[in-house]
């Protein structure tokens, strides 16, 4: 755990030096240590704009993505559990395409008002998010039972349906219809602080909470009905799970856009070399899904001279990675 | 992009065709069909034929000046596409705001039976009724206007075109991405509409306001730098309109290291570049403030350099339509990052 | 009186609109073994679903150890009742360890580390199930008896007062079935857990256990010792077949035999057939020609032997001596009158010795026809009496002799059609 812990801060550390910005690895240090540690540190001769960079760009977006890679994995992992689905992501309720129309609502309207330095889109899109899930959940209800089977359907069919408002709106206002299809492809790009304020209460309560839920979402792995006689209150847990997970995403999304295969494949990917035990499986998701956005954040940002959204960078290497390993295993003869 | 290609590929071997049974003679249309099939493995070589071609057309109309176009006439549009008007036409319908604004400056506003909903200026524009958006108008409406000749942009889609073509409309096709594309397209609608005076007269009042602009700018200053933002840190690289317009009145874009027509820059990059101007098309300036470490810029700080057009105001059609306001939003973008010139 | 552990009154429920139990009553005590039997919907595994919380009951009342299940939380349950599912598997690598602590759910809760009593529970729970020695394997690479284990051992670690088992054994072989029925039986007598079983093999159910509950429709409609549930009149209603009932001689416990579903051809005209028969040949002849209608008797026939037992399952008039003994003239004398009436007398397959050769006594007396299986002359023990005796026979009677049972129901069926004829005939003759 502390090496885990060393290995990310050291990430963190070398993904903050690299950059598009040309600055040296000596000007680097210096303004870390002087603006984030207050030590006494001669900033003369560094730019005023590298300080900026270091300071308000680099840095909190490095931390951003650790924090957005860390929730959706976890996310993941936890709706995996509870679906006892492994194509179940962060997004299967239909979190995306809710925050999508909620932004594109923004986006149209362009609120400029906003509040604490986020935008009146960030709003619409986490609202959007949040009453798509309550709308998902409130179709599939059954008397006191959501039956599993019911909410992956219904969240296909209102994943569709808000898909459709969203080509709808976006053929109405053409003007803004770039504006929705960037904010879409989800990107760390220009957002630093004000985003990890938004996302972190919600990232740690939340994340904490679904750790609790470890033994419990274990267990759903064996059937909902195992899972009753085994003294799981499952639905109980269904609910918990679901309105956390879908708070934290809703967070997330919101503020960063629609950053897709993290939350799906990280859980797969650490599957394979911790096994299925989701208390092992959900910190080890935690720190592997952090890193790994950091790393295809710093490609999305520096590889080539203009951005490119994070979330092409994430499918691009995440899903022929998880083929490789996927197939490794499979020839090892493991029936994971 | 490769439908593009073939269009221009089988346009150039069109017009080839027809240049050579120009110069054979008075040669039927349905024999020079024939002959256009044979000369496409000729394609590739005659690109370069096309383009002297096409310029050839535009020079003989501008010496033309004043006079009467002799129909059927043949010109060459931005895709390369060979387009014969067989008489002088009396509808004609506009897919995009830019050409609306053309046909109305050339007097044709008349002649203007269709036109997209974005199509706001001038205003009696308003009066002419919509066809829907510039990416997809509604065909059948369009074809219900039997209009003669339709000017539209490169969004339009190739099926589109092809049934509009079959109800035997004609499409020609401006996409110019600077201002001498622009003045070039302003001719020839003129002469597909037989508006060759006017055409002409506006023409060369944009020349005329460029000419000063050149003066005014040619007084000696520093270089400036300047980003701009068409939202979410998008901008416009080299070869894009706004990028032209950046290079033509002496402007560093900071965009135009990317070597991208439309590129997103990370914010460090444009931090570090440190522009004079910040041109927003999208983001309001308090949501750039509220930016961690773009504030820390001097051009956002700053009310003269952090300049705000809204995506529907008339500065920003000014500057981003290729139609005959262009010398003046040209005029419009040289203010704001020179101003002192201006004084 | 022992403590009563689950006791039902009237528990009606269903799925929606469908009813499925209709007004149950049962009182199960401690340390029972109770099986569940009846047909498919009676409501056995419904019963079970009850009982676990699963399903919510419509009607009546359900007390497990004396508390309203109703009442009862998830996590309160499953230390009073824990379930081993007829079987199944996980898509998820978990180990055979992991499994098995899952049992110990109902008494952690998060923050609070395994105590010593869970890994107390979890190691016997692999003990007393053999799987201790695979804890560290994969559960979806075992094969189906050691999945069994793995389960019943979770079960364990539940320490559970009442242990349900729906079907546990009917994705196993024969060895597997065995075992766990061995292990669960072991668990009831020396842990003293009161065992409710969901069982469709009626033999298991009435080996292991002390007690059986038959359900039909939604309803008990026995409830008892295996003696008094597994009898012909229940058994033929539950499984609508042809079956006997018989005592397994190893365990003394009601045994059932299941015989045929569907019937054989009926014979036009029954017959009148006497067997010869005494040994352990005959059995299938003998259930067959009852099969098909025709009129049978049997002699002479030693007690305690096969065919003895076969006659009286199915009714068959027989003459019975003693094992070992020699078919005495008076014994033969009753079997000469059996066969007085016969319209065919048939010798099985049987071997013959000095000590039943008597049965051939006296055979000319009687009008019919003789059919004689090959292999008894194979099996002759008596010094070429018997081939000497059949020749004299054939000189005064018609002798058919046949080599298998097929041959043998094929020479009858020529035989009848040509006695039919040939009454047919005499009786176009006499009218003419």
């Amino acid at each position: 755990m502390v090496l885990a812990i060393a290995g990310c801060l050291l990430l963190v550390y070398l993904c903050t030096v690299l950059g598009a910005a040309s600055i040296s690895l000596g000007e680097v240090n210096r303004i870390l240590l002087h603006e984030i540690f207050h030590l006494p540190v001669s900033l003369e001769g560094i730019p005023s704009g590298s300080i900026a960079i270091i300071r308000d760009v680099r840095l909190p977006r490095v931390i951003l993505g650790f924090l957005t890679g860390a929730s959706l994995a976890v996310c993941g992992a936890s709706y995996q559990g509870i679906f006892q689905n492994p194509m179940a992501d962060p997004y299967i309720l239909g979190i995306s395409s809710g925050a999508a129309l909620g932004a594109a609502l923004g986006i149209v309207l362009h609120f400029s008002g906003g509040f604490a330095g986020l935008s009146g889109t960030t709003f619409l899109a986490f609202a959007g998010a949040l009453l798509t899930v309550f709308l998902v959940y409130a179709i599939s209800r059954a008397g006191r039972r959501v039956p599993i089977s019911s909410l992956l359907l219904s969240g296909i069919a209102v994943n569709q349906s808000l898909s459709a408002f969203l080509s709808l709106m976006m053929l109405f206002n053409q003007q803004s219809m770039d504006q929705i299809l960037f904010w879409t492809m989800g990107s760390l790009n220009g957002k630093g602080w004000n985003q990890i304020l938004i996302i972190l209460p919600y990232a740690a309560v939340g994340i904490f909470l679904l750790l609790t839920s470890a033994r419990e979402l274990d267990i759903m792995l064996m059937g909902e009905e195992t899972a009753v006689q085994l003294g799981v209150q499952v639905e109980r847990v269904k609910k918990k799970v679901m309105v956390v997970s879908s708070i934290v995403t809703a967070a997330v999304v919101s503020a960063t856009g629609i950053i897709g295969f993290v939350g799906l494949l990280v859980p797969h990917v650490v599957r394979l070399f911790t096994g299925p035990r989701h208390r092992v499986l959900m910190p080890v998701s935690l720190v592997f899904g952090g890193t790994f956005l950091i790393l295809c954040d710093t490609v999305a940002r520096s590889a080539i001279t203009q951005e490119i959204p994070v979330g092409i960078i994430t499918a691009a290497c995440g899903g022929p990675f998880f083929l490789y390993l996927l197939r490794k295993s499979r020839r090892g003869g493991e029936g994971r | 992009m490769k439908k593009r290609w073939l269009q221009k590929a089988l346009g150039a071997a069109l017009s080839l065709s027809l240049v050579l049974a120009a110069g054979c003679g008075s040669a039927g249309q349905e024999s020079t069909a024939a002959e256009s099939a044979a000369a496409e493995s000729t394609a590739a070589e005659s690109m370069a034929a096309e383009s002297t071609a096409a310029e050839s057309t535009a020079a003989e109309s501008t010496a033309a000046g004043a006079e009467e176009t002799q129909y059927p006439l043949t010109i060459t549009d931005d895709l390369g596409t060979s387009v014969t008007i067989e008489a002088e036409p009396e509808r004609v319908v506009s897919l995009s705001p830019a050409n609306t604004e053309t046909l109305f400056a050339l007097g044709a506003g008349e002649m203007v039976v269709g036109r997209t909903d974005y199509c706001n200026y001038p205003p009696e524009a308003a009066d002419v009724p919509s066809i829907g958006t510039y990416t997809s108008p509604n065909t059948e409406l369009v074809i219900s206007m039997e209009p003669d000749v339709i000017f539209a942009s490169d969004y339009i889609d190739d099926s589109i075109r092809s049934q509009v073509e079959e109800a035997g409309a004609k499409v020609i096709v401006f996409a110019a991405s600077d201002l001498e594309g622009v003045e070039k397209n302003i001719q020839l609608a003129g002469q597909v509409l037989n508006r060759n005076e006017e055409a002409a007269a506006l023409v060369e009042g944009m020349e005329a306001e460029m000419a000063e602009l050149e003066e005014i700018l040619s007084a000696g200053h520093e270089e400036k730098s300047a980003f701009i933002d068409l939202g979410g840190y998008y901008s416009a690289g080299p070869g894009s309109l706004l990028g032209n317009m950046l290079e033509d009145i002496g402007v560093r874009n900071v965009a135009a290291e990317t070597g991208e027509m439309w590129p997103q820059l990370s914010v460090e990059t444009i931090i570090e570049s440190n522009p004079d101007v910040y041109i927003s098309l999208y983001s309001t300036p308090e949501e750039l403030r509220q930016v961690a470490g773009l504030s820390e810029l001097a051009c956002i700080q700053s009310d003269d350099t952090l300049i705000f057009y809204d995506g529907l105001s008339p500065e920003a059609d000014r500057i981003q339509r290729a139609g005959p306001r262009l010398a003046e939003g040209t005029r419009l973008l040289a203010e704001q990052v020179y101003p002192e010139l201006f004084q | 009186m022992r403590e009563t552990m689950l006791e039902l009154q009237d528990v009606c429920a269903g799925y929606g609109e469908k009813k499925v139990l209709q007004g149950v009553s049962a009182s199960i005590g401690q340390g029972e073994f109770v099986a569940l039997i009846g047909s498919n919907g009676a409501g056995k595994s419904t019963l079970l679903k009850c009982v676990s919380g699963l399903l919510p009951l419509t009607g009546g009342r359900m007390e497990v150890c004396g508390r309203d299940n109703r009442g009862l939380k998830n996590r309160e349950r499953a230390r009073l009742v824990a379930v081993v599912p007829q079987s199944y598997s996980v898509d998820y690598a978990f180990t055979v360890e992991d499994i098995v602590a899952m049992g110990r759910y109902a008494y952690q809760s998060f923050g609070k580390k395994e105590s010593r009593e869970d890994a107390q529970a979890i190691r016997k729970a692999m003990e007393v199930t053999n799987t201790l020695e695979f804890r560290k394997r994969l559960y979806n690479q075992l094969s189906g008896g050691e999945r069994q284990r793995v389960v019943l051992a979770r079960a364990l670690a539940q320490s559970p007062r009442i242990l349900l088992l729906d079907e546990p054994t009917s994705a196993l072989d024969i060895h597997h079935q065995t075992e766990v029925m061995e292990l669960i039986t072991r668990l009831n007598q020396e842990e003293g857990l009161t065992v409710l079983a969901v069982l469709h093999d009626v033999n298991m159910a009435s080996r292991y256990c002390g007690r059986m509950i038959l359900l039909r429709d939604g309803q008990v409609a026995a409830d008892g010792e295996p003696a008094a549930i597994v009898t012909k009149k229940n058994m033929e209603a539950l499984y609508q077949m042809k079956l006997l009932i018989r005592e397994n001689p190893l365990f003394h416990k009601p045994e059932m035999v299941p015989i045929r579903v569907l019937r054989g051809e009926r014979a036009e005209r029954p017959l009148r057939i006497h067997v010869i028969c005494g040994g352990d040949g005959a059995g299938r002849i003998l259930e067959e020609l009852d099969d098909r209608g025709h009129q049978l008797t049997a002699g002479v026939v030693n007690q305690g032997s096969t065919d003895c037992e076969i006659c009286r399952y199915l009714g068959i008039p027989h003459v019975e001596i003693p094992p070992f003994t020699p078919v005495t003239p008076e014994a033969q004398k009753e079997n000469l009158a059996m066969m007085a009436d016969a319209d065919v007398i048939l010798t099985a397959d049987m071997p013959f010795g000095v000590n039943n050769l008597a049965n051939l006594d006296g055979l000319e007396q009687v009008k019919g026809i003789l059919f004689f299986h090959k292999n008894a002359l194979s099996g002759d023990y008596t010094g070429g009496k018997l081939v000497q005796r059949l020749q004299e026979l054939g000189e005064k009677k018609k002798i058919v002799y046949f080599g298998d049972h097929d041959e043998f129901l094929e020479r009858l069926r020529e035989w009848a059609v040509g006695r039919k004829e040939k009454s047919d005939a005499d009786r176009n003759a006499a009218g003419g």
